[in-house]
């Protein structure tokens, strides 16, 4: 069994709170959940509305997209991985659906105790801003790259 | 209903009356001697009187024939008497005065309890009359009355009444008859002070009446405020989700404000006016006197009367005013319980009610129904006179299945209600088995017909008590009340036994309280069955495994739920459940309970044992002292609160993530951050008794699993497992009971049936664990054969004040379960189950309609007004209704085209 200062450097690691105050962290480990999940068993699929970002604990998880009638895995992420923060965020359906892969756990991490802690601790607030705008700007780099490509192609 | 409340009294306690007015005349001769006795102390024995020389003797208790000297002209001495000198004469009298106080106080005891208890019959015999009508009352009615009115007329209005029943005529004729004596004595006295006296009487007897209307006014206001009081107050607390989700509390304060002064006026003025009336007659006897004293003293001053006349006159009139007063006082307890008696039962005397031979006991079941009912141009109105059912005819056998089909302005539901007597015919007629339903008895239908719609009011108690009351009770209850078995000191006062609607429960299906072994025999499969067939079983099932074995349960049952645990333990390895559930094992430390628990290991039986009270258990604390682990306990607290506040310190008190978040309450922070400021680096030794409690109690409430502060190492856990196993041995070898261990191999009473049979804790990080568990569970108590004890222990589930620990769904089946038990001959299903999702519904209304046929032929009709377009085949016939009349019917083949139109 994990304690909770295990979750924190866990936490560390994300690059969305690298570099959010260690107590905040530990705030944030206290008011998540821990989940298990066996093989094969669904953590949510796509298209549902959730409000939890999840925080692999231990194992793996695939991540599925439905494409027709079949799901194909797209991804698989290991220990440490943060998925599902985009619907934490925002209102916006599952993308795609998550599955364990051999037996997994979560710390599940809620929509209302981030938001909370955000209103709560400004400077965490500021960390997330600043991670998430620089994944925009990736995402907008990269963007630009495949336009550019298109264009020339 | 008798409306005069004196002849009410009369009819029904005519001989109690009398008896009690014997009992007063009997008692007035010891009454009299008690007021003598002492002026003969006084006059003979002590003054001398009639003792002139020492060896004087009187006689005592010499007895002479009464009227002797009239009838033979002399007087006959029946007996001598004793003779007695004076001091002997002096000890008798004493006594004699002794034995008369006593004998004067037992009549007083005597008739004043006789009092009570005559008011206290009557009030009984009044309060089940009225409780009658209201049984009585046309369903209609009875919707329609408020609840708490009807209370506390029955219960509170005619309360005062028991007080006046025992005086309403004993206390007249007495007080009268002493009147008459002082005022004939005051006109043998003086005539002239006679006619004076009688004159006053009289203006008194002319003036009171008319003073006393408006008081007589005012108790009727006084009564009916105080009732449209408590049937507002009932209104606001039935309706007080109203009150919250529309900010009304105010609405309600100003209005029940309003009728609280309301009231205060009115008792006021009744105040004022009865001590008016009271004043004005104190003050016109007493101005008698005054004449007395003035008129006839200047008459013995001017010679006109002698002083010997006026004081006899003054002697005679003193005996007057209080018998006077007496009367005055009844006529007004009289006037107001009149009244406040017509206002009780005005609304029930007004209200027609069914005739009692409808709700005629009987010690026989009913007799099943031969064919069913039929219509003859039945119309019903509703209450705005506007018709509900229009002309309808036809007839439904009790061996066919029909759907009466509608729209809900059709008219289909009214026709179930009036098939269930819940509607009265407008006109027209409905026969049962060719007897108008009218005059059927509640008998027949009740236990014959089974009824069930969406309504979801349980009165309250178990499921258990639910079920059983509403079954026929087959034999052996007599129609009368007994009260042969009661109290024998009641007997001697009643009158007439009342008749009684419903004779004693003898019968073990019948009644409030049945027993924990309910149902059994042929009554508990056709229990399961129906269970099974609503889907109501596993619901009961799933209460059975959260409560308690009894005290009194079985090795079988017992030994089945061991066996569930065992099967269940070794079912742990299947994939299925794999690591859902972490076992207790009395060797190992469980993560998932908390340090107390872990320590204690079981169910605390002693209050000394429970978490609470731990930390200031000394024994506990004894045998941690010794094994060094209670200054660690103490020092795990400390770190247990350091760690709280770094966690917490800095959120705001009202911080919501600080409720979410499952910490401690800011009140608990604030407690904790001062004991460590206190403390300062003090150990358990040196710290204050309260602080070390505080902090032993944060470690003893510590859980890892849930808390994860990572403060219970592995040294400790070893510790804590040997203190675990001391203690059991140092209580095992007190033989207390303080604890029940948890023990693999056996059976704990003190643990649920889920718990026994889990013996461990569903781990709370596996999303549908619980559900899982307990799917396999209950298919483990199915092959270990104690699922129908299960089921049966969680029949005592308490459903509730009006049935509210139900869901809506299974208050509904519960109805439906109710409605099907008792074994109708005819079910009712109006728009039943309307909580349940459309397919489960139709699902259970298939079963129910199948139950109904046995080897081919249906034994249970059904009436269906149902809610889903669908299943239509399961019915003999279809009847459509639209705007109350019926506009098609036919079997479901026939009409199929109607039925897809429907559809559509």
């Amino acid at each position: 069994m994990s304690t909770l200062n295990d979750d924190v450097a866990m936490l560390r690691k994300v690059p969305l709170f690298e570099s959010v105050d260690p107590s905040k962290l530990k705030l944030i480990a206290y008011t998540s959940t821990q989940l298990v999940f066996d093989d094969g068993e669904e953590v949510f699929s796509q298209g549902s509305n959730g409000t939890s970002a999840y925080l692999i604990a231990n194992g793996e998880a695939d991540i599925l997209s439905d494409s027709g009638e079949k799901q194909v895995v797209v991804a698989t992420l290991g220990t440490n991985a943060l998925f599902g923060e985009i619907s934490a965020f925002c209102d916006v359906p599952r993308t795609a659906s998550v599955r364990a892969h051999g037996q997994l756990t979560l710390l599940e991490l809620k929509r209302e105790n981030l938001m909370e802690l955000i209103g709560e601790f400004p400077d965490v607030a500021v960390e997330v801003i600043r991670e998430l705008a620089r994944r925009l700007a990736h995402t907008t780099s990269d963007l630009a790259h495949v336009l550019e490509k298109q264009n020339s192609g | 209903m008798q409306r005069n409340l004196l002849r009410y009294i009369w009819t029904h306690s005519r001989k109690q009356q009398i008896w009690i007015f014997m009992v007063v005349l009997v008692s007035m001769p010891v009454y009299f001697q008690m007021l003598q006795l002492p002026k003969l102390i006084v006059n003979g024995p002590i003054q001398g009187d009639g003792f002139d020389s020492p060896a004087a003797t009187q006689s005592f208790l010499s007895i002479n024939l009464p009227f002797s000297e009239t009838l033979f002209g002399q007087t006959i001495n029946v007996f001598g008497g004793l003779q007695f000198d004076r001091q002997q004469m002096l000890i008798a009298l004493c006594l004699s005065f002794l034995v008369a106080v006593a004998l004067n106080g037992w009549f007083k005891l005597y008739i004043n309890t006789y009092k009570g208890k005559l008011g206290e019959k009557l009030l009984r015999r009044l309060r089940y009359e009225l409780f009658d009508r209201v049984l009585r009352y046309p369903v209609a009615k009875a919707r329609r009355v408020k609840p708490s009115e009807i209370t506390s007329v029955i219960k509170d209005e005619i309360e005062p009444l028991g007080l006046f029943f025992g005086d309403a005529f004993s206390s007249p004729v007495f007080l009268g008859a002493q009147a008459i004596t002082g005022l004939t004595f005051l006109f043998l006295q003086n005539t002239m002070f006679g006619l004076i006296t009688l004159a006053i009487v009289l203006f008194q007897a002319w003036i009171i009446p008319l003073l006393r209307r408006r008081l007589l006014e005012l108790g009727r206001q006084r009564q009916q405020t105080a009732r449209k009081l408590s049937g507002r107050i009932g209104e606001y607390v039935q309706g007080m989700d109203d009150v919250h989700l529309h900010a009304m509390s105010n609405r309600a304060r100003e209005n029940i404000w309003q009728m609280l002064r309301r009231i205060v006026v009115i008792r006021f003025e009744l105040y004022q006016r009865k001590f008016q009336v009271k004043f004005l007659n104190n003050f016109l006897i007493q101005v008698l006197a005054f004449i007395f004293y003035l008129l006839g003293g200047y008459l013995v001053i001017t010679g006109r009367m002698d002083l010997g006349a006026l004081v006899a006159s003054i002697a005679a009139y003193k005996d007057l005013p209080a018998p006077i007063k007496g009367i005055i006082d009844w006529d007004q307890q009289r006037l107001l319980n009149q009244i406040r008696y017509e206002q009780a039962v005005e609304d029930f005397a007004n209200t027609r009610v069914m005739s009692a031979a409808r709700q005629e006991p009987s010690d026989k079941p009913a007799d099943p129904i031969k064919d069913g009912f039929s219509f003859d141009h039945v119309t019903v109105l509703d209450a705005a006179e506007q018709p509900v059912i229009q002309d309808i005819s036809g007839s439904i056998s009790r061996r066919e299945a029909v759907a009466i089909v509608g729209s809900a302005d059709s008219g289909a539901e009214h026709v179930a209600e009036l098939l269930a007597r819940l509607l009265v015919v407008g006109s027209g007629r409905i026969t049962l088995d060719g007897q108008d339903l009218e005059h059927v008895p509640e008998r027949l239908s009740g236990q014959r017909v089974g009824y069930a719609d969406s309504n979801i009011f349980f009165a309250g108690g178990s499921i258990r008590t639910t079920l059983a009351e509403t079954l026929p009770y087959t034999e052996g209850a007599p129609p009368i009340i007994d009260e042969s078995s009661s109290t024998s000191n009641f007997r001697v006062y009643e009158n007439e036994p009342i008749p009684a609607k419903a004779g004693p429960v003898e019968d073990e299906s019948f009644g409030r309280e049945v027993g924990a072994d309910w149902p059994h025999g042929e009554t508990s499969e056709r229990l399961l069955s129906i269970m099974h067939r609503v889907d109501l079983y596993d619901d009961v099932l799933e209460y059975g495994l959260l409560r308690r074995l009894g005290d009194d349960a079985d090795d079988d049952i017992k030994n089945g739920i061991m066996e569930a645990r065992r099967s269940f333990a070794a079912n742990q390895s299947g994939a299925e459940m794999k690591g859902a559930v972490e076992f207790f094992d009395p060797a190992k430390y469980s993560q998932e309970l908390t340090i107390g628990e872990n320590l204690i290991f079981g169910t605390p039986v002693d209050n000394a044992f429970s978490p609470e009270n731990l930390p200031s258990n000394n024994s506990v604390r004894a045998l941690l002292d010794e094994a060094g682990l209670l200054s660690a306990l103490f020092d795990t607290g400390v770190e247990i609160a350091r760690n709280n506040i770094e966690l917490f310190g800095d959120l705001a008190e009202d911080s919501t993530l600080l409720q979410r978040s499952g910490g401690p309450s800011p009140e608990r922070l604030q407690e904790m951050r001062l004991a460590l400021e206190k403390l300062d680096g003090k150990t358990s030794k040196s710290a204050d008794e309260a602080d070390r409690e505080t902090m032993l109690r944060l470690a003893f409430e510590y859980c890892e699993a849930q808390t994860r502060f990572g403060l219970v190492d592995d040294t400790m856990q070893t510790k804590l497992l040997a203190a675990r196993d001391s203690l059991r041995a140092m209580l095992e070898k007190e033989h207390s009971g303080a604890v029940a261990f948890l023990d693999p191999d056996s059976f704990n009473p003190a643990l649920s049936v889920l718990d026994n049979i889990l013996f461990g804790r569903i781990d709370a990080r596996r999303i549908g664990a619980r559900e899982r568990v307990l799917k396999s569970i209950k298919s483990l108590l199915e092959t270990s054969g104690v699922s129908d004890t299960v089921f049966h222990i969680g029949l005592s589930y308490d459903v509730g004040n009006g049935g509210r620990n139900l869901s809506t769904n299974q208050a509904q089946k519960l109805k439906l379960v109710r409605a099907l038990l008792k074994k109708p001959d005819i079910v009712i299903l109006n728009r039943a189950l309307s909580a349940l999702e459309s397919g489960e519904r139709m699902k259970i209304i298939h079963e129910i309609v199948q139950m109904g046929v046995d080897q081919g032929t249906r034994q249970m009709g059904v009436i269906c007004v149902p809610l889903d377009n669908g299943g239509w085949k399961d019915f003999d016939r279809i009847l459509f209704m639209e705007h109350g009349r019926i506009v098609s019917e036919g079997a479901p083949e026939k009409v199929s085209e109607r039925l897809e139109a429907m559809a559509k």
